[in-house]
């Protein structure tokens, strides 16, 4: 059991998180939505490590894994919006940042990189990628050491419609051998794929349920 | 989890990927910079007939003899060019007023000389002390003091053969006067005109005791280092927040990450640096490059510079990264390093020299990188010849490399840690 308890954050008087609380059970995906600017990769970068909040818990298994940094950087996954692939360099090389030589023969032969497709395009540099295949590129990246929370934002923005099904296809695979997600998104087919879904607005996370009525989400998100 | 090593090698690759494009800059850069300095070396520029010189003389005032040298002197200034003599009581002050450019040369004149004068013996050379940013000066003041020695030598002939018609009128029997005058004639024409050596002349050097082609392969040198950054931009280009906050959030901070990205960016430098010190060797050599050019640019200017231009590729790396982190966009990249590097290396003396510049100027110059980085290199040369010429050439202040090493350390850290602090914020926002 992950639980995320009265996580707050303020940039000088600016309240962007208040007391943001929500648990994640294995194999579960949580939605976070929210207009721009609304604190949803706030929490995100909290939840990864790279802001520190003024207030809050974050705990998995009882652990607080806002302090012990070596236990967070074992079991998150954290993919960013963008693309943080190094340009120059092509598939392999960035993966053996990550993975030593053993680690990835072994992944990309019958591993979750042979599932990612990733040995499709290994000699490829990234600067040459589809955003498909960056994003699948990213995700590899990130599983490095078998991560049981990935934190995703906005994971599908700007890809075609056949990347987002490859990409939702490998998320169900992950949820189904009990990973849990946390997504940061605008998109409704990822909002389906969700089996909680949250709304943040004005530091507040509000519980969400998504009933196809996507007029009512604007109006709320508004 | 991500480890250090795994970063650095990635950062490595990196390199190699950039390294051909760098190097075609790097040699293109190298290439300009070195036909400067072979245009500052052997430039004429320095026409003495265009400038006006003060001389300083330095001796004992009241001394008959040197006021007669100082208005002879003065009185054989012709129209060729304007002379103002400034009289020092001693030559400390005369040296100072050298350095801080008041005067452009002095004359020492010991007791010695003006007692060997006197006494008609004339063994004792004066000496002559300029500095080298007014090389023609050394040329014009042999001159002068020939026509000295030739007016001198004239002039007392004509008084000698006076005295002979003054002792004829006086009575005195030709017996008794001419053995005498043409003794006097003799040796006093002896004295004056067997001389070769009619002064001693010493460079004291452009600024502490270089020279003009030792000051502007130094200056010049450090300028292609500083401007080699521009050349290693492409390896700050396609960096990206995201990459900083994806391998924090495995892990490596952005202490690690900022040392990894240094350390490579640096080894590059290096890399660029050797390869152009080696082929500059080798072409003086195989005598492509003058051998004179050669030596000052792969010998006088750099010495033992494989190790030694080490000191200085870590300083200006560690700049140059520190402006390439802290702006962000390409052209505010460009536009800012090439600003500072220009005003820091003209207040440091890279393309004038620093005794042109007001006091304040020159202490600022002193203590940014650049100027410390000039230093050391002034160090390193005068380290190097001070056992091969007399003590006499190395005039100025003494400069511990040792010190400059450990200020070179300090501004390292410093650049380092302000790369860090940014990598930190950008992460963190």
């Amino acid at each position: 059991m992950i639980e995320i308890k009265g996580v707050t954050k303020n940039y000088g008087k600016h309240q962007v998180l208040q007391g943001v609380s929500f648990t994640v059970k294995p194999g579960e995906i949580i939605g976070i939505l929210g207009a721009n600017g609304s604190g949803k990769s706030t929490l995100l970068s909290i939840l990864a490590g790279l802001e520190q909040p003024n207030g809050g818990f974050f705990c998995i298994d009882g652990k607080d894994l806002l302090k012990d940094s070596k236990l967070r950087n074992r079991t998150l996954a954290y993919v960013p919006q963008e693309n943080p692939l190094i340009e120059e360099l092509n598939a392999w090389d960035n993966l053996r940042m990550w993975y030593s030589r053993g680690e990835l023969d072994k992944e990309l032969k019958n591993g979750m990189l042979k599932l990612l497709r990733i040995d499709e395009f290994l000699k490829v540099p990234v600067s040459k990628m589809s955003g498909g295949m960056k994003k699948r590129l990213t995700i590899g990246c990130a599983m490095k050491g078998g991560p049981k929370l990935m934190l995703l934002d906005e994971p599908t923005s700007a890809l075609d419609m056949v990347c987002r099904n490859e990409i939702y296809d490998y998320f169900e695979n992950f949820r189904s051998s009990g990973g849990s997600m946390i997504i940061s998104t605008h998109e409704l087919q990822e909002i389906e794929l969700c089996n909680k879904c949250y709304i943040l607005k004005n530091g507040v996370l509000h519980p969400y349920i998504y009933d196809g009525d996507i007029q009512h989400l604007i109006g709320i998100l508004e | 989890m991500i480890r250090f090593g795994d970063y650095f090698i990635v950062q490595l690759k990196r390199v190699l990927k950039l390294l051909p494009g760098i190097l075609i800059m790097t040699v293109v850069v190298g290439l300009v910079v070195g036909a400067i300095g072979y245009a500052v070396v052997n430039s004429d520029s320095y026409k003495d007939q265009q400038m006006r010189y003060k001389l300083g003389i330095v001796g004992d005032n009241q001394d008959d003899m040197l006021t007669m040298c100082v208005n002879l002197l003065e009185n054989n200034d012709d129209s060729r060019f304007m002379l103002d003599i400034i009289q020092f009581d001693d030559e400390e002050l005369a040296r100072a007023a050298l350095r801080n450019g008041e005067v452009s040369a002095y004359v020492l004149i010991t007791d010695k000389f003006v007692n060997s004068l006197n006494a008609l013996s004339n063994d004792i050379s004066l000496e002559y002390f300029a500095t080298s940013g007014q090389r023609g000066i050394t040329g014009v003041m042999m001159d002068e003091l020939a026509d000295i020695a030739s007016e001198l030598v004239v002039s007392s002939e004509k008084g000698l053969l006076a005295l002979e018609e003054e002792m004829r009128n006086a009575g005195f029997p030709s017996e008794a006067i001419n053995p005498q005058i043409d003794q006097l004639l003799l040796l006093y024409v002896g004295a004056m005109l067997a001389r070769g050596d009619m002064a001693e002349f010493s460079e004291l050097g452009l600024a502490n005791g270089l020279t003009t082609p030792e000051y502007y392969s130094i200056s010049l040198s450090l300028f292609f280092l500083l401007l080699m950054s521009f050349c290693s931009v492409s390896f700050f280009l396609g960096k990206k927040k995201a990459t900083y906050q994806f391998i924090t959030a495995k892990g490596l901070g952005a202490a690690w990450q900022i040392l990894a990205e240094f350390l490579a960016y640096f080894l590059m430098n290096l890399f660029c640096v050797e390869l152009i010190l080696f082929f500059v060797r080798r072409l003086s050599k195989m005598r492509i490059i003058p051998s004179q050019n050669g030596k000052i640019i792969g010998d006088t200017a750099i010495i033992k510079s494989e190790i030694n231009i080490i000191a200085v590729a870590i300083l200006f790396s560690a700049m140059g990264f520190f402006i390439f982190e802290l702006v962000t966009g390409v052209i505010n990249k460009f536009l800012a390093a090439f600003i500072l590097y220009i005003g820091m290396a003209y207040i440091s003396g890279y393309f004038y020299p620093k005794s042109f510049f007001p006091d304040m100027l020159q202490r600022i110059g002193r203590i940014l990188p650049t100027g410390v980085a000039f230093t050391y290199m002034e160090g390193l040369h005068r380290e190097s010849f001070s056992s091969l010429v007399s003590s006499k050439m190395i005039a100025g202040e003494y400069i511990s490399i040792p010190k400059y090493i450990f200020i070179i350390a300090i501004y390292v850290a410093v650049f380092v840690s302000g790369s860090i602090y940014i990598r930190g914020r950008k992460i963190r926002k």
